[in-house]
């Protein structure tokens, strides 16, 4: 693999990770308050 | 790319992948219990236990630094908790200040030797631990009242940072703080948070979660340009990166629900303490490495 590429890979998978992990923690905080609020209201 | 079994360390292969996730996990509970990133401790760790030579630790741990504060970036970026305008003049500084940093170590390397090279690494990094716990210490201080820094600056041209309500600051102070950030960021491969939130407070006048957010928004350019530096080089590597960021992932939660139990603000000297102890061991490891010479 050329030097370019690596470079590329070195900052879009840890960036993708990250931004990843935090869309992914969101979306279950989001998805447990509403589970929350709609149980709450039954 | 660097192959698994190139990586210079005491351990290899799957083993070594299993210690920088399971150093990895250590310190995202740390991340998750006092907010702080914890490469200050990691890469002195790195290579005093694992043996993986400086300048592929910090190349490797901006990498990590990139991973890691890009997610709680974003995060604060949606909470309303960044300055984007202080953030960019500074990016800019820093961007040139990491540069800068990477140069530097890389001189100082190849001037002194490997050996010389990680002693005074060793010699730099307990400095940096030391003054890190004093820092963790000292209960926080409400910083956001004193008399800012920057505004009294004479040093024109000035700007407004309407985002912080602040009026007046000096821009080459802002940039001199950003290089400086930046030369911390490209020499240790820190993101040092730690100490450049509490400046940011203190010389800037930004309130705490402003100052947490712009802070990694600062942070994420230098990690982005120590990344590409480092990486030209051959200085970085996923086979670090990734098993550390994995780590620091679960860590983070688990950090974050002992946070809710154990009460984190009574376990701040506890922290101060354990970086000692950090501080404590690389010194043993320096005055070893000093015998061998």
């Amino acid at each position: 693999m050329n030097k370019a590429a690596e470079v590329v890979l070195l900052i879009v998978l840890p960036l993708a990770w990250g931004l990843g992990v935090e869309f992914l923690f969101e979306r279950v905080r989001l998805y447990r308050a509403r589970h929350k609020k709609e149980s709450g209201s039954k | 790319m660097m192959d698994l079994n190139e990586i210079p360390s005491h351990l290899n292969g799957p083993a070594l992948v299993a210690g920088l996730a399971g150093l990895g996990l250590i310190l995202g509970v740390l991340t998750g219990l006092f907010g702080v990133g914890g490469a200050f401790l990691m890469n002195p760790l790195l290579n005093a236990v694992l043996g993986i030579p400086y300048p592929l630790v910090t190349g490797s741990s901006l990498g990590f630094v990139l991973g890691n504060s890009s997610g709680a970036w974003a995060k604060h970026m949606r909470l309303g908790n960044v300055s984007v305008k202080m953030m960019l003049i500074m990016a800019g500084a820093a961007s040139c200040g990491t540069i800068l940093g990477a140069d530097v170590q890389a001189h100082l390397n190849a001037a002194c030797g490997e050996k010389v090279f990680t002693l005074i690494m060793h010699a730099l990094f307990i400095l940096l631990l030391l003054s890190i716990a004093g820092l963790i210490w000292r209960a926080p201080g409400d910083l956001a009242g004193r008399r800012v820094f920057l505004q009294r600056l004479p040093l024109p041209p000035r700007v407004d940072i309407a985002s912080a309500h602040l009026s007046g600051v000096s821009l080459p102070g802002l940039c001199a703080l950003g290089l400086l950030v930046g030369v911390v960021a490209g020499f240790f491969g820190v993101g040092g948070g730690v100490l450049f939130v509490p400046a940011m407070m203190l010389l800037a006048g930004l309130e705490v979660r402003l100052a947490i957010g712009t802070s990694l928004g600062v942070m994420l350019f230098c990690s982005l340009t120590g990344a590409i530096i480092y990486g030209m080089k051959g200085e970085a590597t996923l086979w670090i990166i990734m098993p550390l960021l994995v780590g620091s992932s679960v860590g983070v939660q688990v950090g974050t629900a002992l946070c809710q139990r154990l009460h984190a603000g009574r376990l701040r000297r506890g922290f101060a303490i354990l970086v000692l102890l950090v501080a404590g061991y690389i010194g043993i490891d320096f005055a070893m490495k000093l015998r061998e010479l």
